[in-house]
């Protein structure tokens, strides 16, 4: 038998899921909650497999829940359950400790399964759900990926052209008229941005890999 | 002599009040307008979009009753209605106001952004973001976010580009706003004197966080937008 709590700031969805899952044989609703610091008192005083955790809600929302269920009850899978399709939210959530994300209108058989297979400890995402967290990672990978560096914005094209030149920071603002500091907020950017360590390594990857072009 | 005098400085001091009082309207205007937003969004996903989902769930558990039901063409029919009702309701909320802008803030938002333009064929759309890790007040993101929202929307209906930079960064008081594309270019000039809508809505935008907006562009190199905004360290919030 798998424990559910369910997290949600209108009863009606909460009325909704109990009642399409009252049926199943091996699930049962225990306890709900209508914000996430109800949820992790709920968490404390019943004995919870799975939650299903709303993002949008008041005192404390689905984001800040995860964590601390994570942090608190770690045993405890976590199953997002939102309207919100959007990648940033999507990773956000699986940053902090959700093992699925499904949207609230899938329909009872894949939710079953989603709960299910949350349990035995395997993460579950629907592909439409899938495709906007690969979106999501594919555009981060550019960062560190050797192959396809970053490019460079034209400011940041100037700047190293100086650099190259040996002209010093004060130089370089003088002739870009910006302060000082920008050109050393843009140099440490650009460390950032390339992944090296210093102005001599940004010096040689950017010869190397033809990034002036 | 003194009685002129008194006139000029009184008319002075007049204009300075309209100017001022036009900054206070474009002020009201900005936040009533985003605040506007947040409530529909927020409408959206709690009211119809519950709803919906809730008339779904109850469609759905009638066909554990009847079986033969699920043989008609129109529960097949109805249901994928509903399934598009919600996803319809979903892009609305979000066009009004994302939720990752609101919970997790401006980066992953904007980041969403580029994500999305990105998927369209044919044009590459690069997102970085440096010194980004604490928040900033709601107003400033949200103010930035259409900043960003402005500049792509002018790439895709005017540049013609395959190639689109979106970098956001801060270095203590000051936050970078960078959008450059390699498109067909435009004259600044020109354009601004013209005041087509796009451009007028990122100086209003700009000017509204005291800013300073920079459009350098070139026929056929492309254009590079940038936007300094000072935030102030009252304003940042630990995540």
């Amino acid at each position: 038998m798998i424990n559910l709590l369910i997290a949600d700031d209108h009863q009606m969805m909460i009325d909704g899921l109990t009642a399409l899952l009252k049926d199943e044989p091996d699930l049962r609703v225990v306890a709900s909650a209508s914000n996430g610091l109800d949820a992790l008192e709920k968490l404390g005083s019943h004995e919870i497999h799975v939650v299903l955790l709303d993002i949008n809600m008041p005192v404390m929302d689905g984001v800040d829940a995860c964590k601390q269920i994570r942090k608190l009850h770690p045993m405890v899978k976590i199953l997002a359950l939102s309207m919100y399709d959007e990648g940033g939210l999507i990773a956000g959530m699986i940053r902090n400790g959700a093992q699925g994300y499904i949207l609230k209108n899938t329909g009872k058989e894949k939710l079953v399964k989603a709960i299910h297979t949350v349990y035995e400890g395997t993460a579950y995402f629907p592909d439409i759900i899938k495709e906007k967290l690969l979106d999501n990672m594919m555009g981060r990978r550019k960062d560190d990926d050797v192959l396809t560096l970053p490019k460079l914005t034209r400011r940041e094209k100037e700047i190293i052209r100086l650099i190259v030149d040996e002209r010093t920071t004060q130089e370089i603002a003088d002739q870009l008229f910006i302060s000082v500091k920008t050109v050393e907020s843009h140099r440490k950017n650009l460390l950032q941005k390339l992944n090296v360590r210093n102005t001599a390594g940004l010096v040689r990857k950017v010869i190397e890999s033809g990034l002036l072009k | 002599m003194i009685a002129r005098k008194n006139e000029e400085i009184n008319r002075q001091k007049l204009l300075e009040m309209e100017k001022n009082q036009k900054l206070y309207a474009l002020d009201a205007m900005i936040s009533g307008q985003e605040v506007e937003r947040k409530r529909i969004a927020r409408d959206l996903h709690d009211g119809l979009g519950v709803l919906l989902v809730t008339v779904q769930n109850h469609f759905n558990s009638i066909q554990a009753e009847i079986e033969k039901i699920q043989k008609l063409d129109v529960y097949t029919k109805a249901n994928q209605l509903l399934d598009e009702a919600c996803t319809e309701v979903r892009k609305i909320a979000h066009n009004m106001m994302p939720g990752t802008l609101l919970k997790l803030g401006l980066a992953p938002a904007i980041k969403d952004m580029c994500d999305n333009m990105g998927r369209t064929p044919g044009i590459q759309v690069e997102f970085h973001a440096f010194g980004m890790d604490e928040r900033l007040s709601e107003a400033t993101e949200i103010t930035v976010y259409r900043l960003a929202q402005e500049a792509l929307n002018n790439v895709v209906k005017h540049a013609g580009a395959t190639e689109v930079i979106v970098q956001l960064s801060r270095n203590n008081n000051q936050l970078t706003l960078t959008v450059e594309d390699n498109g067909a270019g435009f004259n600044v000039t020109e354009a601004r004197k013209k005041g087509g809508m796009g451009l007028k809505n990122l100086e209003s935008r700009v000017k509204y966080l005291n800013g300073l907006l920079n459009i350098a562009s070139e026929a056929g190199k492309g254009t590079a937008v940038n936007i300094d905004i000072p935030v102030y360290q009252y304003e940042t919030k630990t995540v």
